[in-house]
């Protein structure tokens, strides 16, 4: 409750949060420079490819993080991500954009890997992401007025937060990532997941309504 | 407004959990690092196919040659086996058919009259033929008429030289003119 009073006077959105240049909503002239270096990959560039991996790195990390909530388990289907989208570039047809095709890989990867591990994974404290609590961003987000720090434990937060998405089922815990988290349309969520845009906008209702019911004692 | 804005403005939150500073750089260290593995890798398993192959040429093209050879042959003499009697039969026609000679077996020369005479007598055979060529070339140039005496008295009476004797002596009489 102290954390929602402290967000709305800062104002919070996507465009006026560093985080904005985390949104993967691609421009044109960058799907285009993403044309370029898929076709020098393709024909076998390497360092194409490895610009590719540095641009879509800490996007995908936070996508596949925020469906794991486990760092390690992040950095392994990541790698094995980037090592299927290299040995598949040449098959890449570029019916749709390369950040479409590449968030495909990374959630049907990371939803067999969920599968694999089981639904009953304990979220650890350990699994908490502490390099958050050092971002001036989120200081500022959450520091009162008066300027002292954190009337709200930010480990308890972020405990909470990851708890309720681990409460979602894995479809809706994919696309309240990628919607909420990620910040990506219905339209390009249903490409990546290969369902209907209707189908989206149910499963985030749901979802959403589930996480206010987890987390009411942090909005009201 | 959104009813659920405020657990989505919560939501938007876990933007801020990034990979530390340095990750994307270490990671991408990982990833090449990966990549060269698994490139040897993929490189010692083509390797290893290639000798495989190699070595499997090697060893059984002959031996396949040797196994295609035997089926031929088995396959052929099944198809002749298989083929009906008649056609076999047919087929050999062609072939000159030369007649077995009859077995002949050897002639006893003790079983001839002469002979049983001559051994009779105690008398060489070739005295034997001469005398009988003296005794029978007159007769059948018809000097000499055959005398009842110089015949057998009957079927019973062995024709033997001393029977002969009286006949011989006539016949010989006649030829020098007494």
């Amino acid at each position: 409750m102290f954390l929602l009073t402290l967000m709305e006077e800062s104002s919070l959105s996507a465009a006026a949060t560093p985080i904005a240049s985390l949104n993967p909503l691609v421009p044109n002239s960058s799907a285009a420079e993403d044309r370029i270096l898929v076709d020098k990959a393709q024909a076998g560039d390497t360092r194409a490819f490895d610009d590719l991996v540095r641009k879509y790195t800490p996007k995908l990390y936070g996508m596949v993080y925020n469906m794991t909530s486990n760092r390690e388990d992040t950095a392994d289907l990541l790698q094995e991500v980037f090592a299927k989208a290299y040995r598949s570039i040449k098959r890449f047809m570029g019916k749709s954009s390369f950040y479409t095709w590449i968030y495909s890989i990374a959630v049907n990867m990371t939803l067999n890997f969920l599968k694999k591990r089981g639904r009953h994974h304990k979220v650890s404290l350990d699994d908490v992401d502490t390099g958050i609590e050092n971002d001036p961003e989120f200081i500022r987000l959450t520091t009162s007025n008066t300027g002292t720090m954190r009337e709200v434990n930010i480990h308890e937060l972020q405990k909470r937060l990851n708890a309720a998405m681990m409460k979602l089922s894995e479809d809706h815990r994919t696309v309240v990532t990628l919607y909420d988290v990620q910040g990506l349309q219905h339209a390009e969520i249903s490409k990546i997941l290969g369902v209907s845009e209707g189908t989206v906008r149910s499963r985030l209702f749901y979802a959403h309504r589930l996480l206010q019911t987890y987390l009411e004692d942090f909005v009201k | 407004m959104n009813e659920f804005e405020d657990i989505q403005r919560l939501i938007r939150l876990k933007r801020f959990e990034q990979p530390e500073e340095g990750f994307t750089e270490n990671f991408l260290l990982q990833f090449q690092q990966r990549q060269r593995a698994e490139l040897l890798q993929q490189s010692s398993l083509e390797l290893f196919w290639e000798r495989a192959t190699t070595w499997w040429k090697h060893l059984l093209v002959p031996k396949w040659s040797m196994v295609a050879a035997a089926v031929s042959v088995c396959a052929v003499s099944v198809w002749l086996l298989s083929q009906p009697a008649a056609t076999q039969g047919a087929a050999l026609t062609a072939v000159p058919v030369v007649p077995e000679k009859p077995f002949v077996p050897k002639m006893d020369l003790s079983d001839l009259p002469l002979a049983r005479m001559a051994e009779h007598d105690k008398a060489p055979l070739n005295d034997m033929l001469l005398r009988n060529q003296v005794e029978v070339r007159p007769m059948l140039e018809g000097k000499v008429s055959p005398t009842p005496s110089s015949l057998p008295a009957n079927s019973l009476q062995e024709p033997t030289l001393r029977n002969a004797k009286p006949a011989v002596q006539a016949g010989l009489e006649g030829m020098l003119g007494k």
